[in-house]
This record gives C-alpha cells, sequence and structure tokens, in this order.
C-alpha cells in the first residue's frame, strides 16, 4: 500500500494505492492519523478509489482508524468504496458503522 | 689455561650477560621509568661478577698485593645493586603512591651505599686527609677555637674508622635488610595485582630475589656472624649465584612482559650469543678439568683424549645449543611470531564457537590476555531493532540511541585513537568511553555495514598500540565478524525451530478445539473441512448438541493469520462453549460473545462468526451472522438464499447489537457454511475462486452426499489453485437436511 495524503477546506484527505493487507500498512496509517490528531485536524476522508483488494486485516485497520479518529472526537469517512470493498463492508455490517460516500467532494461536503 | 682463569671468565661471562641485559631493556624505551631503573640494578649487578673477574685475574697473576686498596675497593660499587633492587621493588609491579609523590626518599634509599662507598674509597685512613696532630698543636685562642672543632674530627675519624674495620658485617645486614625489604615491597604488589599474567611474573621476580636473598644470606651473614670460615672462591661463587638467579628472574620478567611487541630479532641473538659464549666457557671448564683429571690419573698428557673431548663438545653442544635456541624463542621472546599464533589460535577457537555471548567472552579474553590489553569495551548493534549496546566482560554502559559518535564512527574503516577525533566530543557516548579510559576504537565492519566496535584501554604495560598491534586488532576484528555472524545465524535458527516446533504443539492444541465425532441424526447429515494456511489458522467451526435436543452449528473467522488468529480462535471457542451452559437465543449468544471478545482484542481485531440452532423436529434454523459469509442454502427446488441476518463483526464495538431469525427447511435442503479463505482462493492468472463458481458447484452436486459435497468442493479448489499454496485458511461446514 502507499499512501499519499493532502488537505481540503481542512479536512484530511487520505489516498491509499494498492492492496491494504496489515503489517506495515497498520503502521503506517496508525501513525499518520496520530500525526494529524497531534496537529488538530480530526477531520478525515479515506479515499478508497484506488484500493483493489482488502483483507480481513486491512479491515481491521480502518475499523482502528475510525475508533482511534472516534476517541479523540475526530470523525473518518469512506469515499469512492468499490464494489468489491462494498460487499466487504455490507457482509461484515461495517456498512453501519463507516459512513461511506460516491464522492470525495461528498464526503468532504458532508462534514460541514 | 689456569683454573683461575677460567673462573675469572665465567664471572665477567655472568657480568656481561647482566650488562647486556641492562642494555636491553634501556634501549626497549629509555624514557620508561621502570626500564631505567631495572637496567641501572642490572649494571650494577653486572659490576659485581665483573669486579670480581678482575680481582680473580689480578690474584691469578699475582698483583693483588701490589694494587692500591681503591682498586681493591672499588669492587664494592656493585653493592649499588641493593638500593637499586629496592627502588626497583617500589615501582614494580606497580608504583608506589609514596615514593610517587616524594622524590627525594629514593635519595635516602641510596645514602648507605654511597657514603659507604665514599669511605671505602677515600675515607679508609681518615687521618691521611687531616693531619690532626697540627691543629693540635695550635695555641691560644685560635687552639682554644680549634679545641672543640678537633674534638669533633677526632671523634668522627675514630667514628669512621670502627665503620670501616667492619663495615664488611655491617653492610651485609644493611643489605640483607634491603633484600628483605625489597621482597616484602614486591610481596605486597603482588597481591594487589589481579591480572594473572603479571601475577605469574611479578611472582617469578619475587621467587628470584628470595633465592637470591637466600644465597647472599649463606655467603656473608653466615660466615659475618658465625666463625664458619667459608674460602673466597665459594663466596664469590655463591654471590654471583644470587646475582644470576635475582637479576636474571627480574629481566627475565621485564623482557618476557615489556617485550611481547617490538623487533627481537636483535634481542634474539643478543641473548643467544650470550648463552652460547656462557656454555662455551662451561664447556671448557669440563674439559680442562677432566684433562687435568685425567693428566692426574694417567700420569701424562694423552693428546688423542683432548681431541675426543672436543669432539664430544662439538657432539654435545649443537643439540644442547639448539635446544637452548627454542627455549629462548618459546619462553623468552614473543614476538611477531606470536601475532601468527595468536592469529591462528583464535580463528581457531571461534570458529567453533556458535554461543554469541561465549564469543564475547574469547575475544575478551584473546585481547586481555594476549595483547595485555587492561579493558576491552564492545559495542554491538543488535540486528534485530538496530540498536547499539556497550559492554564490557562484566558490565553494560549505556547510551542515547542517536549518539552522534556512533554516526562519526560509521566513517571510519580503520582503528584509530579516541583522541584523534576533533569533533563529536561533547556526547554521552564520547563521555562513557573516556570516563571508562578507552583509548583506542577499532571499528567492526560486516560486508561494509558498520556493526559496532572494540574499545580497548591502555596495555597494561603501558606501551603503545604498534602498528603491528593495530593490523592484528583489524584483523581480529574481521575474523570476529565471521563468526558473530555465524553464531547469529545459529541462534536465529535455534529460535526458530523453537517456534517451530512451538507451532507444532499449537497446531495439536488447535486440532483438539475441533469436533472429535459429529453429531448424527435422523434429520440431518454434517460434514466439514478446514485447512489452515500457516501451521496454526484462524478458522473455526463447530458442533454443539444442545439439551433440547438441537443442534448447535458454528463457523468464525478470526481477522489475520498465524499465532495471533489462533489465539483468537482459542477465546471464540471457550467463550461459546461457555455460552452453551445457558439457555439463550443466539442472537444472545453472539452478542455475549461479543462482549467478550471485546474486552480482550484491541488493535482493530476482529472475528467474524455466524452461530445457528437447528431443531431436527422442527425443521427449524435459528441463526445470528456476526460479519460472516453469507452462508448459502440451496433449496431442494434449486432456489438459493443467503444467511445475512445478524450484526457486526465481534471485537471492535462492544456497543453492537444483534438480530436473529428463523429459517424452515425442507428435507433435501442444503446449507453451505465457508470462510472467505475458500472464494478467495486465487489461480496461476490471479483469477479469484469466487463466489459465482461455488454457487455453481453447488447447485450442479446438491445431490450429493455432504461428505461427497465436501470432496468434490475441496478437489475443486485445490485444481483450481494448482500447486499455489493458499494464501488464508479454509473452512466447509455443509448441513444438509435429511
Amino acid at each position: 500500500m502507499k499512501l499519499t495524503t493532502r488537505e481540503d477546506k481542512g479536512i484530511v484527505i487520505l489516498e491509499p494505492k494498492g492492496k491494504i493487507m496489515g503489517g506495515p500498512d497498520a503502521t503506517l496509517l496508525h501513525d499518520k492519523l496520530h500525526e494529524f490528531i497531534s496537529q488538530g485536524k480530526k477531520k478525515v476522508v479515506i479515499d478508497l478509489a484506488k484500493v483493489d483488494w482488502m483483507n480481513s486485516t486491512g479491515l481491521g485497520i480502518l475499523i482502528s482508524g475510525l475508533t482511534t479518529m472516534r476517541n479523540n472526537g475526530g470523525e473518518l469517512k469512506l469515499a469512492n468504496v468499490t464494489e468489491k470493498i462494498q460487499s466487504l463492508l455490507t457482509i461484515t455490517k461495517l456498512i453501519t458503522v463507516f459512513e461511506t460516500f460516491e464522492s470525495v467532494d461528498q464526503a468532504v461536503g458532508s462534514f460541514n | 689455561m689456569g683454573l683461575l682463569t677460567l673462573v675469572a671468565s665465567v664471572y665477567l661471562v655472568c657480568g656481561i650477560v647482566l650488562f647486556f641485559l641492562g642494555i636491553t631493556i634501556l634501549s626497549e624505551d629509555y624514557r620508561g621509568r621502570l626500564n631505567r631503573i631495572t637496567s641501572l640494578m642490572l649494571f650494577f649487578a653486572g659490576s659485581g661478577p665483573i669486579f670480581a673477574a678482575f680481582g680473580t685475574i689480578l690474584k691469578a697473576g699475582g698483583l693483588a698485593s701490589t694494587t692500591s686498596v681503591f682498586y681493591t675497593n672499588i669492587f664494592f660499587l656493585w653493592e649499588l645493586f641493593f638500593p637499586q633492587l629496592l627502588l626497583f621493588s617500589l615501582v614494580f609491579p606497580v608504583e608506589n603512591l609514596f615514593l610517587k609523590k616524594h622524590l627525594r626518599a629514593k635519595i635516602l634509599i641510596f645514602t648507605p651505599h654511597i657514603f659507604r662507598l665514599l669511605l671505602v674509597l677515600f675515607l679508609y685512613q681518615p687521618r691521611n686527609l687531616i693531619n690532626l696532630s697540627s691543629l693540635e698543636n695550635v695555641s691560644g685562642l685560635g687552639g682554644f677555637i680549634l679545641q672543640p672543632v678537633t674534638f669533633v674530627l677526632k671523634f668522627l675519624s675514630l667514628s669512621v674508622e670502627v665503620i670501616y674495620r667492619f663495615h664488611l658485617q655491617f653492610f651485609s645486614i644493611i643489605n640483607l635488610t634491603y633484600l628483605f625489604l625489597a621482597v616484602l615491597f614486591l610481596y605486597q604488589g603482588t597481591r594487589k595485582l589481579t591480572q594473572s599474567r603479571l601475577k605469574t611474573q611479578a611472582q617469578l621476580v619475587t621467587w628470584g630475589i628470595r633465592s637470591a636473598a637466600g644465597l647472599y644470606a649463606v655467603a656473608f651473614i653466615l660466615p659475618a656472624l658465625t666463625s664458619l670460615k667459608i674460602p673466597d672462591s665459594l663466596r664469590y661463587a655463591l654471590t654471583i649465584g644470587a646475582l644470576l638467579i635475582g637479576s636474571g628472574s627480574i629481566a627475565w620478567s621485564i623482557i618476557r612482559y615489556r617485550f611481547l611487541d617490538i623487533r627481537t630479532l636483535v634481542r634474539q641473538s643478543l641473548v643467544y650469543s650470550l648463552t652460547s659464549a656462557l656454555l662455551l666457557g662451561i664447556y671448557f671448564l669440563l674439559i680442562t678439568q677432566l684433562s687435568n683429571l685425567m693428566q692426574t690419573l694417567l700420569g701424562r698428557r694423552v693428546p688423542i683424549l683432548e681431541i675426543g673431548y672436543l669432539i664430544l663438545a662439538i657432539f654435545l653442544f649443537q643439540p644442547i645449543m639448539g635446544w637452548i635456541d627454542e627455549l629462548v624463542k618459546r619462553l623468552l621472546l614473543k614476538d611477531k611470531a606470536d601475532y601468527r599464533i595468536m592469529m591462528e589460535m583464535f580463528s581457531r577457537k571461534i570458529i567453533s564457537i556458535l554461543n554469541l555471548d561465549e564469543l564475547n567472552r574469547t575475544i575478551f579474553e584473546a585481547l586481555k590476555k594476549e595483547m595485555l590489553v587492561e579493558e576491552v569495551y564492545l559495542c554491538l548493534c543488535d540486528a534485530k531493532n538496530g540498536r547499539f549496546s556497550l559492554f564490557s566482560e562484566d558490565k553494560n554502559l549505556s547510551f542515547p540511541e542517536d549518539d552522534h559518535l556512533i554516526q562519526e564512527l560509521r566513517l571510519k574503516d580503520r582503528p584509530f585513537f579516541l583522541d584523534e577525533l576533533s569533533f563529536e566530543k561533547d556526547t554521552p557516548l564520547f563521555k562513557t568511553l573516556s570516563d571508562s579510559d578507552v583509548f583506542l576504537i577499532v571499528p567492526i565492519y560486516s560486508s561494509e555495514e558498520f556493526i559496532g566496535f572494540f574499545g580497548l584501554t591502555k596495555k597494561i604495560t603501558g606501551l603503545k598500540y604498534t602498528y603491528e598491534d593495530l593490523t592484528l586488532l583489524k584483523v581480529l576484528a574481521n575474523q570476529f565478524v565471521v563468526a558473530y555472524k555465524n553464531a547469529q545465524l545459529y541462534q536465529e535458527s535455534l529460535e526458530k525451530q523453537k517456534i517451530e516446533e512451538e507451532l507444532l504443539v499449537a497446531k495439536q492444541i488447535q486440532l483438539g478445539l475441533l469436533p472429535k465425532a459429529f453429531p448424527k441424526g435422523k434429520a440431518f447429515e454434517l460434514s466439514a473441512y478446514t485447512q489452515p494456511a500457516h501451521q496454526v489458522g484462524g478458522d473455526y467451526y463447530d458442533f454443539l448438541e444442545r439439551s433440547d435436543g438441537s443442534l448447535g452449528v458454528a463457523i468464525a473467522d478470526a481477522s489475520g493469520k498465524g499465532v495471533p488468529a489462533a489465539l483468537m480462535v482459542s477465546l471464540l471457542h471457550a467463550s461459546l462453549r461457555a455460552m452453551m451452559k445457558n439457555k439463550f437465543e443466539p442472537s444472545e449468544t453472539i452478542s455475549n460473545i461479543n462482549q467478550l471478545i471485546s474486552s480482550s482484542v484491541s488493535d482493530g481485531r476482529f472475528a467474524t462468526m455466524f452461530y445457528g440452532e437447528f431443531n431436527p423436529h422442527t425443521r427449524k434454523l435459528s441463526y445470528c451472522n456476526a460479519g460472516h459469509n453469507y452462508p448459502i442454502v440451496i433449496r431442494k427446488d434449486q432456489k438459493v438464499e443467503f444467511l445475512k441476518t445478524g450484526g457486526l463483526i465481534l471485537g471492535p464495538f462492544p456497543e453492537a447489537t444483534y438480530q436473529m431469525e428463523e429459517i424452515l427447511f425442507e428435507s433435501e435442503d442444503l446449507v453451505f457454511f465457508y470462510s472467505d479463505g475458500l472464494t478467495e482462493n486465487f489461480n496461476e492468472k490471479q483469477e479469484m475462486f469466487g463466489e459465482d463458481r461455488l454457487l455453481e458447484l453447488l447447485l450442479e452436486n446438491r445431490k450429493l452426499s455432504c461428505e461427497e459435497l465436501k470432496e468434490l468442493i475441496v478437489g475443486e479448489v485445490e485444481n483450481f489453485a494448482h500447486g499455489i499454496s493458499l494464501y488464508d485458511d479454509f473452512t466447509i461446514v455443509i448441513l444438509k437436511v435429511l
């Protein structure tokens, strides 16, 4: 997984690319989120457009990202959820926990 | 050749040996205090036999009576040996603190002997120097003033005369006292030593001095204190023996422990030629004695015998010289050959050491014992976490992880002295090293990668590190790295092996968690299959017979793989089994398990789980699906349904709520439970097995028995993957309603 970050209207947008598989990916995302929290940036959108595959550990990374943000009074939303990930979220019922949006703009807009 | 001349030659050789030892030690490093003291002592010791030799020659020439007292008494110069010995005992092996502070004490040590020398050389007849009677004759006021002076002078001259008369006896006692004190100081110094090699050497010196003192006592004190008369020649022989033993032991130990690392060739040939000369003297002496003996026995000279002696001498001479040569090389002198020996010894030793601690011990020992380094520190980078640790044989030192000195050291590729560093002198590591008296740094490289360094303090001998030392240290560091890497690999493989063994046990335990026998009923049929991708896995299935006759079916998949997932499986197993004591609905069971799991896991770990209870009488299945892959229901009429109802995955959300659903089955209906490892199997073309393929297979083969269907699916998956190893654990459970 490669991770690029950008900001839009004070909202952090994370753009992972490739497969989210766990191992180093987990610490990478975890550290990034903590970095933003310490900077007071607590609104995060993860753009999943370029994530083509996610295993259970990858899902775990998203979950711990979500709980990290929420425990620190922040929020994490998902955008551009691909069909595969959508079905994964559906099966695991995580769709009820994550707020998902069709586009990054919608996700960013939802914070207002 | 007269006997006396021979004796004189032997004396001379002894004296020259001692003299040359002195010169050798002095030339090694004339600025070294211990060297200066030792060589001066050897000069004094050597002067004894040399004077004795001259005395003997004079006596042989019948000139003794005609020589002046000055020339006879210059002989006593050699006795300066005793104060010099005392001085030596105060600086060897460790310099006496008192002497270090009060340098004048040194003069005090020499005062009696210098006074005595002046006495025997110039003042032995004080009356010759000052005509006292002329003073006595001065009258009047001058006489009155001079009277006390005359009196004092008279007293002085009288006491000098008395001392002169008894100076032999008197100084025998003084010399013996000096000897005694020297032995005492040496003994004390030796006791404080901890370095075993130095200790042995100091003990050798003490032993030598003691023996010398014994011989000297027999030669001088015994005759002085008793009426025993000892012939002069024996007394000289004893004295020279004492000198040789005493000085020899000192010279030996000084050479042996100080001369480890300088050019030896010169010394070797010197000692070699001196011993040859000594041996030659002994041979001649023996031959002359034998000739004389034969002459007396036979009454005349037999030239043929002398030739025989000569041949015998040559015959014996060669092997004995060879033997001495060996001995000299082996015992007395160690040099470049030593480095080769040490390297060879070291590589032979470490090649077989696979224990890291033992390896460190060996290198510490080699550097301390063979190179005589006072203390050795080793700094090594832990391959696992990249952190450096600094330690010596008996203590660990710490320094901050990001110390700049380490970065600086990375740039050095050869041994260097700590004080050569121009910067990074204020880092904690630098301070730790200099506080520990570390002097020389030898970087350790493993194929271009800096992995640490040796920190060496000064040598025990106080000598400098030579160019050869630095080369040797570099070679040793390289040898050490090879052994270190080997040991590390071995250790890792051991650890791996241990983990493998533990995993094998874990696997057995996990297999034990699976139901051993499948419940049997008239209304249903069961089959199950599970295969972990690794030794242990995160998949789990279970069958439980409830008290109301219904059948509990569980399938779960812990996130991740391997040991962490397997631990979660144990937790799921235990939680589910614990729930069975109560009459909970499946949704309650799942909800309770979720709360149990939540309190024990963190970091986004979770499990998906399906739990249902099938009542064979009513053919009703009530179930709750906590985020697990939807189990597939294939109805008799090929209709497909999915068991979706339930709630969130187990673990991250303790407050999650769960729904339950009841569905009614008819005969020949089939429920296929599985974990995502089945559908997410990949083939060579990176295609996924997928749900569609599974559905197709199920529909086509729905009429097979549970067992047959299971075999078929497993076979299909294996065919599909075609030798590609499992990426994830996969599990199948099939329930068929009869």
